[in-house]
């Protein structure tokens, strides 16, 4: 018995030493199961935060006056102000309570800090993202700003803001994230605002080509590089109207494939330098993800367009706001409302971290953006005084001392990972590609003109106020729309756009050792793509080229995404003089497909001219699918999977000179207009397949051999037609991630309408789409509907985590709510509220 | 009639020391309840019972927990997200929260009852 009770007592101990140390430590990656399963602070604390707070009163110790904040039914915040600094000091307060983890991670992915949470997992992603200078041109701005200046009260502003809320949290406040990490927020620093606008500059603006096309130039030569990937679009509809009243086609025949170069294509490899010798930041691994080449067709797929009163059925100017960003939960964007009497009533989105409203609209005027492309990206070839430790780079026949900086990476227990040297010449960061030493210029490690640009803009009565405001903005370049209650209409690219040496190309490397090759300066504003009030009625832009080259012959950026959403947009706004705000958000929706009108009649002829010689059961068959189809991207549609298979099979067959002769990757892929362009030239040299050495295949051999290819990969894939395993529904959905990636906590295999080339063209993974839907309507008072792909809330808990996206599935929009005073807000309007008081440091 | 007596007085025993669970974790955190269950494995008028009641108490402070959550907010919502990131059903995410308690006070009770004065003489 006394065995027993030992045994019993020991078992205990164990028990409890084992259940003290998991509770506090955690095993493994699993967070510490005490906090993580506290019943009175743990995860199920949660659920208490996940309802707005109903009439609480907060404090911010730098607040001027009290600042009231009203939820309406959309869980929207209203704050209503005394100050413009203290609406700021609110909406940083509002954003941290609900995207705190987001605030985070974003500032971190810019910093290279994310091994500080995964380790040596994210090791990788951090050198190469330290090794861009992003975080470091961040602070150097930051340094650079006059301690008065409009943009330094903003962003302190932003920070003491969110710095409240970190502050004062209550243990069921912090973010899910934070509890399976195991860790606590950081403290929000000002600049990291400036962080947000640099990553925001790599994800638009951010562009191997000019390392790629050297590939390119060694595979196929210079004249085959620039025909398939021109610094024109060989489909003219451009953003600054030309005055056509409908696309040109700028159909040149390629020059085929030039003899490859003997040397072996070395691999794309920027490096920083390592503590351990190895090389780093890889660009060629980053290719995958960046522009223009590999994603510019599917993940840059922003839409916005105007409507003149002339044009809409109401007699006011309308708006629409469509930018497609990678899709995430919670959104990109956060909804809100800042009033301040006299100064500011602005609503829109903001991005966690933005002191502003970026896409939105006031009492007066309504704006949004598209990413412009526009190639603000140039390497210089440097020569270094030594290959392994450089120290100094050739400069106008001097040595000039290389600025460094030395890089240390955590890991998740405060564990020294890696140290790294980055080195930076008078243009930018130090990369080796392979033996070559290249420096970077990019107009994004520049000082962004954003934060001020963005706040004046939202201040703005008009359209020509709007263009003033954002004529300091300078990265990322983007196409901004604009609309007023007077009528007015405009346009314009804005950004700095450099002006090069010599013959102003930006798609070579350039030799760095001379500083007269240096960018020259930037575009006068007055050489800018732009429009005001256009005669047609309308504008839009949809990421396409926006200068027509016979209007301007400035080199703006090259390989332009194919123009099918520009097509398809002024089409529609083309055959529409009474737009309704409910056209313009079926619009965002359209299932209709310029890229599908233009190849299925090739692949259909092409088809007929083949059967005409030759007996073919398979392609016939395909043939008589594909033409049975009504070329919209439905959800219930069954045809658009076999068209897809069949472009993909097209750009295989006819782009495999584009693959190294050793096998891999293609080294890139020319746009889907280039191939059309291709479709005008029967005999063309690229139609002839590389692989069959007695044939020379023509245009209609590739067509019908794609079209018949795609039909058996659909079906080994699919199914028969007939068994409904062809639905665009269930061949193609949009998958929102968590941004910590959680299946649980994100939205997956989405129903949407449209494909690759539509106004909502779902493609790939279905993780890139429209990230926020608007439509403004600038009558007497200003009307808006719009919606996002998320929810308010970062809580899972929370009803507002996801709320919008059955309404974003289905293509409908939200009245939002626009009052002037926070009294307006009353009943079901206003779901929660809280004050503000200054005090409680 | 003794014996629902005995009943009344222990289930009373484990609402009063339930609660006290459930405010010792309020007030100190998850690490409460195995320092209240030593503490009641130390000062408990039966020693042997000592551990179980601790047990069943802590477990019932968790449920009023989370009852108290429960009223406050969506905790099925919770369950259900939570677990399935932790690759759960929600319910055995309850059960592993209820469960913890449990075990810890148990332990904590029988370790701190084995060190009571006297113990040699058990």
């Amino acid at each position: 018995m006394r065995v027993l009770q030992k045994l019993r007592v020991g078992l205990a101990a164990i028990l409890l030493g084992c259940g003290l140390y998991v509770g506090s430590c955690g095993i493994g990656s699993v967070a510490p199961l005490g906090p993580l399963l506290d019943p009175a602070r743990g995860i199920w604390s949660l659920a208490r935060s996940a309802r707005l707070p109903d009439d609480a009163v907060a404090t911010i110790a730098s607040l001027d006056s009290e600042v009231r904040v009203v939820y309406d039914r959309r869980a929207v915040p209203h704050i209503f102000a005394s100050s413009v600094d203290d609406a700021v000091r609110a909406l940083g307060y509002v954003v941290a309570r609900d995207r705190l983890f987001q605030l985070e991670i974003q500032t971190r992915a810019t910093a290279g800090r994310l091994a500080e949470w995964a380790g040596r997992n994210a090791l990788r992603t951090d050198r190469f993202q330290r090794s861009l200078g992003l975080a470091r041109s961040a602070e150097r701005e930051f340094a650079a700003l006059g301690a008065e200046s409009t943009e330094m009260r903003l962003l302190r502003a932003y920070a003491e803001g969110v710095r409240a809320w970190t502050e004062q949290i209550r243990p069921e406040d912090l973010p899910f994230e934070y509890r399976f990490l195991g860790t606590q927020p950081l403290r929000w620093e000002p600049v990291y605002s400036l962080y947000l606008m640099k990553r925001m500059g790599y994800t638009l603006a951010y562009s191997t080509h000019d390392l790629t096309r050297r590939r390119l130039v060694d595979l196929i030569g210079s004249e085959a590089t620039d025909a398939l990937f021109p610094v024109n679009s060989p489909i003219q509809e451009p953003i600054q109207p030309n005055g056509l009243g409908q696309p040109r086609f700028d159909f040149e025949e390629p020059v085929g494939p030039g003899v490859p170069r003997m040397r072996e294509l070395e691999d794309v490899t920027a490096a920083v330098f390592g503590s351990d010798g190895n090389p780093v930041g890889s660009v060629a691994n980053r290719a995958v993800l960046c522009l223009p080449f590999c994603d510019a067709e599917t993940a840059l797929a922003s839409n916005n367009w105007a409507v003149s009163p002339g044009r809409s059925a109401d007699g006011h100017a309308l708006l629409s706001g469509d930018p497609h960003l990678n899709l995430s939960l919670p959104s990109i964007w956060y909804e809100a409302h800042m009033v301040v009497p006299g100064e500011l009533d602005v609503y829109g989105v903001t991005i966690p971290g933005s002191p502003g409203i970026v896409i939105g609209f006031n009492r007066d005027v309504a704006w949004s953006f598209t990413n412009t492309v526009a190639d603000v990206l140039d390497y210089f070839r440097e020569v270094v005084d030594d290959p392994v430790q450089p120290s100094r780079y050739w400069l106008d026949d001097e040595w000039r001392p290389l600025e460094s900086s030395v890089e240390e990476f955590y890991g998740s227990d405060g564990e020294l990972l890696a140290v790294d040297t980055l080195y930076f010449t008078h243009r930018g960061p130090l990369v080796r590609e392979g033996s070559e030493f290249l420096s970077v210029r990019w107009t994004v490690l520049d000082e962004s003109g954003a934060t001020r640009a963005l706040f004046e803009a939202a201040r703005s009565g008009s359209v020509e106020e709007w263009l003033s405001a954002m004529s300091v903005y300078r990265s990322p370049a983007q196409n901004g729309i604009v609309a007023d209650r007077a009528g007015n209409i405009a346009i314009m690219s804005i950004g700095a756009y450099p002006i090069r040496a010599g013959s102003g190309d930006g798609t070579e490397i350039r030799d760095g050792t001379r500083r007269a090759n240096d960018w020259q300066g930037y575009w006068p504003l007055g050489s800018y793509p732009f429009a005001l009030n256009p005669v047609q009625g309308f504008l839009a832009s949809a990421n396409q080229q926006p200068l027509d080259p016979r209007t301007s012959g400035r080199y703006l950026g090259v390989n332009w995404p194919s123009p099918w959403r520009a097509l398809r947009i002024n089409a529609l706004l083309r055959a529409d003089s009474q737009v309704t705000p409910d056209a313009m958000r079926r619009y965002h929706t359209d299932p209709g497909n310029a890229k599908a009108d233009f190849f299925v009649p090739a692949f259909l002829r092409a088809a007929d001219s083949m059967l005409a010689v030759r007996t073919d059961s398979q392609l016939g068959e395909a043939a008589r699918l594909l033409g049975e189809w009504d070329r919209r991207y439905t959800k219930g549609d069954q045809r658009a999977v076999l068209f897809e298979a069949a472009l993909s099979e097209l750009e295989r067959n006819t782009w495999d000179e584009l693959q190294p002769r050793g096998g891999g990757r293609r080294v890139a892929t020319p746009t889907q207009a280039v191939l059309a362009q291709l479709v005008s030239f029967p005999e063309n040299e690229w139609w002839d397949n590389v692989g069959t050495f007695d044939v020379v295949e023509t245009r209609d051999e590739i067509l019908a051999l794609s079209l018949r290819n795609a039909l058996q990969n659909v079906r080994r894939e699919f199914g028969p037609p007939q068994d409904g395993g062809w639905r665009w529904d269930r061949v193609q959905q949009a998958n929102i991630y968590h941004l910590l990636g959680f299946a649980a906590l994100s939205a997956l295999d989405l129903p949407v309408q449209g494909g690759p080339g539509s106004l909502n063209p779902s493609s790939g993974r279905g993780t890139f789409g429209a990230s926020w839907r608007m439509v403004v309507q600038l009558g007497p008072e200003v009307t808006a509907w719009a919606t996002y792909p998320g929810g308010q809330s970062g809580n899972p808990a929370s009803g507002w985590y996801d709320n919008r996206i059955p309404i974003w599935v289905a293509g409908e929009l939200e009245e939002v709510l626009f009052p002037v005073s926070a009294d307006r807000l009353k009943g079901n309007d206003a779901v929660g509220s809280f004050t503000l008081r200054p005090g409680g440091d | 009639m003794k014996r629902r007596k005995l009943l009344l007085v222990v289930a009373f025993k484990i609402l009063l020391l339930g609660t006290a669970f459930a405010l010792v974790t309020i007030l100190v955190g998850w690490w409460g309840a195995p320092a209240l269950a030593a503490v009641w494995g130390l000062i408990a008028p039966n020693k042997k019972r000592a551990p179980l009641l601790a047990a069943v108490a802590a477990g019932w402070g968790c449920v009023l927990l989370l009852l108290w959550t429960a009223v406050l907010g969506p905790v099925l919502e919770l369950a259900d997200r939570a677990a399935s990131v932790m690759g759960m059903r929600s319910a055995s995410l309850v059960g592993m929260t209820v469960g913890f308690s449990m075990v810890l006070a148990w332990a904590a009770a029988v370790t701190a009852a084995a060190m009571r004065p006297g113990n040699k003489s058990d």
